[in-house]
């Protein structure tokens, strides 16, 4: 253990892993500090970056992206009331009323004491916890993957937005694109339509890059750019003093935050933004001074904030066991993964355990670097916050044009790109979540492969499917939650009613 | 008398998508006598579509959002100029070359968004050359140098 620690600090400390941990911490504090550009969107238009870095840069390169995006989308949230990120809407309203009491940096520097605290508990459960599961799961068999994978799926359903029928679509229409292209095990075409260039299968990066950054700027061409805002709240020191009282003030709040995120992290599909708005209904619920909440109240950002990002280094934990991404960014994350040859799965932890650990450690070190960024940013918040989206949206269809392009050097994939942007946006625009879709297409493969190696183990019988004990077990909880699908989809559709509401801006 | 919505258009068109989809897949041939035959997979889950296309046209309408406050026309414009954007650098990607194209594409959304003229001037003629530095002699991509071959290292 020690050895392969060592190793691994070996293979971090090196300049490459290193600059790719600041260039990404840099690259996400831009992204996630403006309004309107995601963190999942800031990951997606790194991947083709990543294709052309070895394998512990392009991780480095994306984790400390995704931990830095999560943190400085609370900037725009304490400043302007404009969550930079989803993940910051289950607080902005409390961060925003410090502001407006003249408590900015208060806000500012809780959420972002939270933030690391959140994401350095997460990365370490991550580090003790999933080499425990993966030596468990090393004895899984196709059964096990099977309902694993099923598991995994129905959880993005279920706890996608409101509607789990168009969630069930979304995921439906994934994994139908995950089987374009030849059968692996035949060689047969499916759902080629003629299209030599769809032989080789859907890529999952243009369609990423489309639905998530291509969609954004298609909606600006429709609704106008947000015009940049003229009044900033100016931050004034004290972030440091806010930060220190953060720490001994709220030492429950921190670890609860941290607690609940992990463990809502974990869950596939679930994802940084629904442990946010859990952690802050809990600890409401907790808090000696309920009352206070939504006036402008820092007992609720710290456990909110801390939440976050501990969610993003928990949804690791299936993503790297089991090969099942616990939300979009650990499923681009993953697809980076594969792109690189590394198969995710329990044994990635003795083939490559000294590299997984490295990645632990650019977890670690990606969350360390957001107290130290993070202060930047918020010094830098203004200038972020006035460049407009007027200039910041073509810079975001070339970098679209040029990543969908580079993956293969086809133009073929510039035009699934587009064609996946126009349709992220169609889907966004009626209220179809678009994370299931990226979510189908990675599992989608995984699916059919141990349903097939599944059948073949079973001869045509369903009761291998469970009869092994772990088997049984995850394919009661797997039926067990498409019954609640199920009673959810039935619930909404009786309680429907043809009432007008006020658009609410899409899931980015 | 049923009510027109969006979310039963949209079903409508995922029942029949999924017919096309299951015809499709009903095509593939088995050729391999083990395990499930590869029409098998892309079959159920056509099917699926269809169940989940008929669940959206059958159920009572669901709370929808109102229509934007964007005017029909300019959501419309802008929808169009987006595709003519996807044909135009689908097509002239290679013989233009990405320089120009995302130049020109960068120029007609700036447009589109209301960008002021001198500062998405500067943006379109030094980020499309800078991405193409970055990509061709860091990342060693063959972008297509088309009309700027000879100029562009």
């Amino acid at each position: 253990m020690i050895e392969t620690l060592a190793a691994a600090l070996s293979l971090v400390l090196q300049p490459a892993p290193m600059l790719a941990l600041i260039a990404g911490a840099f690259f996400g504090l831009f992204v996630g500090a403006i309004p309107g550009l995601s963190a999942t969107m800031a990951t997606a238009l790194l991947v083709p970056v990543t294709f052309f870095m070895p394998p512990l840069p392009a991780m480095a390169l994306i984790v400390s992206c995704a931990a830095m995006a999560i943190c400085a989308g609370d900037i725009p949230a304490t400043l302007l009331r404009i969550p930079g990120t989803p993940a910051s809407a289950a607080y902005t309203d409390e961060a925003h009323a410090l502001t407006r009491k003249g408590k900015a940096d208060a806000a500012l520097g809780a959420l972002l004491f939270a933030a690391a605290f959140g994401g350095l508990f997460g990365s370490i459960v991550l580090m003790t916890f999933a080499p425990v599961l993966a030596s468990f799961a090393i004895r899984f068999s196709a059964f096990e993957y099977f309902w694993l994978a099923v598991l995994g799926l129905s959880c993005v359903v279920l706890v996608s937005g409101n509607d789990p029928v168009k969630a069930a679509v979304v995921l439906v229409l994934g994994i139908i694109l995950s089987t374009v292209g030849l059968d692996t095990m035949s060689g047969q075409p499916r759902f080629t339509f003629g299209f030599v260039e769809l032989m080789g299968g859907v890529s999952f990066i243009p369609v990423m890059i489309g639905v998530f950054a291509a969609s954004a700027v298609i909606r600006a061409m429709v609704q106008g750019a947000r015009p940049p805002d003229a009044a900033l709240p100016e931050v004034r020191g004290g972030l440091l003093r806010s930060i220190g009282a953060t720490m001994r003030g709220h030492p429950a709040g921190l670890v609860r935050g941290s607690v609940i995120g992990t463990a809502i992290g974990i869950l596939p599909g679930a994802g940084g933004d629904l442990a946010a708005w859990i952690s802050y209904a809990v600890s409401r619920r907790l808090s000696r001074t309920p009352e206070a909440y939504g006036t402008g109240h820092v007992e609720g950002l710290v456990d909110a904030g801390a939440s976050n990002n501990a969610g993003l280094s928990g949804a690791w934990v299936p993503a790297l066991v089991f090969g099942i991404p616990g939300d979009a960014i650990t499923a681009i994350a993953l697809g980076v993964l594969l792109m690189k040859g590394l198969n995710p799965g329990p044994t990635l932890f003795t083939a490559n355990a000294p590299l997984l650990y490295a990645v632990f450690i650019c977890f670690l070190i990606a969350n360390l670097l957001l107290i130290p960024l993070g202060l930047l940013a918020i010094r830098m918040a203004r200038p972020l916050l006035r460049v407009p989206q007027t200039i910041l949206m073509p810079v975001v269809l070339v970098f679209c044009i040029v990543g969908s392009f580079a993956i293969n050097n086809s133009v073929f994939g510039i035009a699934i790109m587009l064609l996946f942007g126009f349709i992220g946006y169609v889907m966004e625009e009626n209220g179809f979540p678009v994370a299931p879709l990226i979510l189908g297409l990675i599992l989608g493969p995984l699916v059919e492969r141990t349903l097939s190696q599944a059948s073949i183990m079973a001869r045509g019988n369903i009761m291998p499917f469970f009869e092994r004990p772990v088997s049984l077990v995850l394919g009661i909880i797997a039926i067990t939650v498409w019954a609640l699908i199920i009673l959810k989809a039935v619930r909404a559709a009786r309680a429907g009613r043809p009432v007008a509401v006020p658009r609410k801006e899409p899931a980015k | 008398m049923m009510v027109v919505t969006r979310d039963r258009m949209i079903g409508a068109a995922l029942c029949l998508g999924s017919v096309v989809l299951m015809l499709s897949a009903l095509q593939i041939r088995r050729v391999i006598p083990i395990g499930i035959a590869p029409g098998t997979f892309p079959l159920l889950l056509s099917g699926l579509l269809g169940l989940l296309g008929v669940a959206l046209v059958l159920r009572r309408p669901q709370v929808e959002p109102i229509a934007p406050a964007v005017p029909v026309a300019r959501a419309l414009s802008g929808l169009a100029l987006y595709a003519a954007l996807a044909v135009f650098t689908y097509v002239a990607f290679r013989p233009l070359g990405f320089v120009p194209v995302g130049a020109i594409c960068m120029i007609a959304v700036g447009v589109r968004i209301g960008a002021r003229w001198p500062a998405l001037l500067a943006v379109a003629f030094l980020v499309p050359p800078a991405i193409h530095l970055l990509f061709v002699r860091v990342f060693s991509v063959p972008l297509p140098g088309g009309l700027l071959s000879g100029v562009l290292p």
